[in-house]
């Protein structure tokens, strides 16, 4: 089977300040469908971009670009996008954020309603319904934002970040709600972070980048067996072994 | 736990807006709460009485500036005779023709400046530049256009009601986080989707600063058309007074616009209280924190 994504030396410039800045560098890195794959790298490296240009929010590139065979030339609407940030919409309640992509797909107000419910309870967000995204905390606006994505079923969910701006406690948790939801549905995940132990912890396949201007420096396999517990993961056979040789790989790409 | 945690706090801080028991210094909140009121309206009675006192003491003083009772027995007298509502009539026709083209022009036109960004690039200077001018300069030549009647005064209000919804229109699109149009549109919005989805209700705040901020300005264009050529209205009244030396007549003039002022905002700021209940209060913040 091909995969649903498939870059082969995909390159990405942009001007800043009449400057040409090479951000990505033949990127060549194939996403199986179904799979979790994550990238890594130091800051700055273009994971992000890597992330926008996949989303057809940041166009054009050179090179190959094949989304489920077809190239990217316009805002791609079979991706979903979780930001680093929340990004709920302030003036939408939470039911209101997490119905707003099946409104914009024209979907009938009493199903809407439904869907939506059905996405609340997975993440125990009942009761929460009408509250605004300034009265709830930071875990609940997360989750939020991840059914807001996952209601409009899209064929791969982009997540740039996403658990970074929270506590180590509330991270697990919901590192551990992910994968839950990835096992029931398989969705295909490509996930960037800058921490090594969530990418072992979440994913199939770690993708080291190197530093600006980024490529792919080596992918990695982790054989962990699923379903993983997130929460002890250091203490998996293999864990320390896998974590010891990407950081060797990683240290080199980072200025200590 | 920390979600629990958050919601304690969040709860707490809701009663807080409420007014109930909250968690700090019980008593001296209550304090301030049941008395704020009475707080507030000191300062302004103290006034009153001094003025009122220091009138009643020297004739003097109440010849420049009336003093109180006498202000309000004259509102009462222009109510009771129906003198004033002539005068009332056109100044809020005025000022209602005026305010409302002026809104939905500034909004309209920045809307469309804030998002093409090449409208944005040629007429943002210009708008810059005729914003510096200061519009009640312009009234004199308003008269000359059209005339001492209705049309002269909607003209200088609309001016002046524009520049500020304009400007907060546009600094407000300006503002808007591009990661919500990116989501939306990754989700499947249209262009008129983005608009009605976003980029209204993220501006919406901005429009309603400009609209309440237009609303004194709308009085002041009122009255400025009236004072320089006009047969009736609140501006007329005054300047009426002023020509037979009735100092009382000015305050009661001038007071009813006063009134009228604060009673537009109000209305305006109930209507900003139902439009943006999603943002935290201010007030609940302060008194939180």
């Amino acid at each position: 089977m091909s995969p649903i994504i498939d870059l082969s030396n995909l390159t990405k410039t942009y001007r800043s300040k009449g400057k040409t800045v090479l951000a990505l560098k033949d990127v060549t890195l194939p996403v199986e469908q179904g799979s979790f794959t994550t990238i890594v790298g130091p800051s700055g490296c273009g994971k992000s971009t890597l992330l926008k240009i996949i989303a057809g929010i940041s166009l054009p590139y050179e090179g190959r670009l094949r989304f489920k065979g077809k190239e990217i030339t316009t805002i791609n609407t079979d991706v979903g996008f979780v930001t680093q940030d929340s990004n709920l919409f302030p003036w939408l309640t939470l039911i209101e954020n997490v119905e707003m992509a099946l409104k914009i797909r024209g979907v009938s107000k009493q199903q809407r309603a439904q869907t939506a419910h059905k996405f609340i309870d997975t993440m125990q967000l009942t009761g929460f319904e009408t509250h605004y995204p300034f009265e709830l905390s930071g875990g609940m606006q997360k989750r939020c934002s991840i059914i807001r994505t996952l209601i409009y079923d899209p064929d791969v969910i982009l997540m740039d970040e996403p658990f970074g701006p929270l506590d180590a406690q509330t991270r697990m948790v919901l590192q551990d709600e992910l994968l839950r939801i990835w096992d029931t549905n398989k969705k295909t995940i490509l996930f960037v972070t800058h921490d090594l132990t969530e990418a072992i912890a979440l994913s199939d396949k770690v993708v080291l980048f190197t530093g600006r201007p980024g490529t792919v420096k080596r992918i990695f396999d982790v054989p962990l067996p699923r379903p993983r517990n997130v929460f002890e993961i250091h203490n998996e056979r293999g864990f320390t072994d896998l974590y010891h040789e990407i950081w060797g790989y990683f240290k080199t790409e980072i200025k200590v | 736990m920390k979600n629990d945690l958050k919601e304690i706090t969040a709860k707490s801080s809701a009663s807080i807006e409420l007014g109930e028991n909250s968690l700090a210094a019980p008593s001296q909140r209550n304090l301030i709460s049941n008395w704020r009121g009475f707080i507030v309206l000191l300062p302004g009675l103290c006034t009153l009485v001094i003025w009122e006192v220091a009138a009643w003491q020297w004739p003097g003083v109440a010849k420049l500036v009336s003093q109180p009772t006498e202000i309000a027995r004259g509102i009462v007298d222009v109510i009771v005779t129906g003198t004033i509502w002539q005068h009332l009539d056109a100044t809020l026709r005025e000022m209602a023709a005026g305010y409302i083209i002026g809104a939905i022009t500034g909004v309209a036109l920045g809307l469309l400046c804030g998002r093409i960004r090449m409208l944005g690039d040629i007429f943002n200077p210009y708008i810059t530049l005729f914003n510096g001018i200061p519009k009640v300069a312009l009234a004199p030549v308003f008269v000359i256009w059209f005339g001492i009647g209705l049309m002269s005064k909607i003209a200088i209000i609309l001016t002046m009601v524009f520049f500020v919804v304009f400007i907060n229109t546009f600094a407000g699109l300006r503002s808007v986080n591009e990661d919500y149009v990116a989501i939306v549109r990754i989700m499947g919005a249209s262009g008129w989707q983005v608009v009605r989805d976003v980029f209204l209700p993220a501006t919406l705040p901005y429009i309603i600063v400009g609209l309440r901020a237009g609303i004194p300005f709308s009085v002041i264009g009122a009255v400025v058309g009236e004072f320089i050529a006009s047969t009736k209205g609140l501006g007329y009244y005054i300047n009426y007074n002023q020509g037979t030396y009735d100092t009382n007549g000015i305050f009661v003039g001038v007071t009813i616009l006063a009134v009228l002022v604060v009673v537009l905002d109000g209305l305006l700021s109930l209507l900003e209280r139902r439009l943006l209940k999603w943002r935290p209060e201010v007030e609940a913040k302060s008194v939180g924190a």
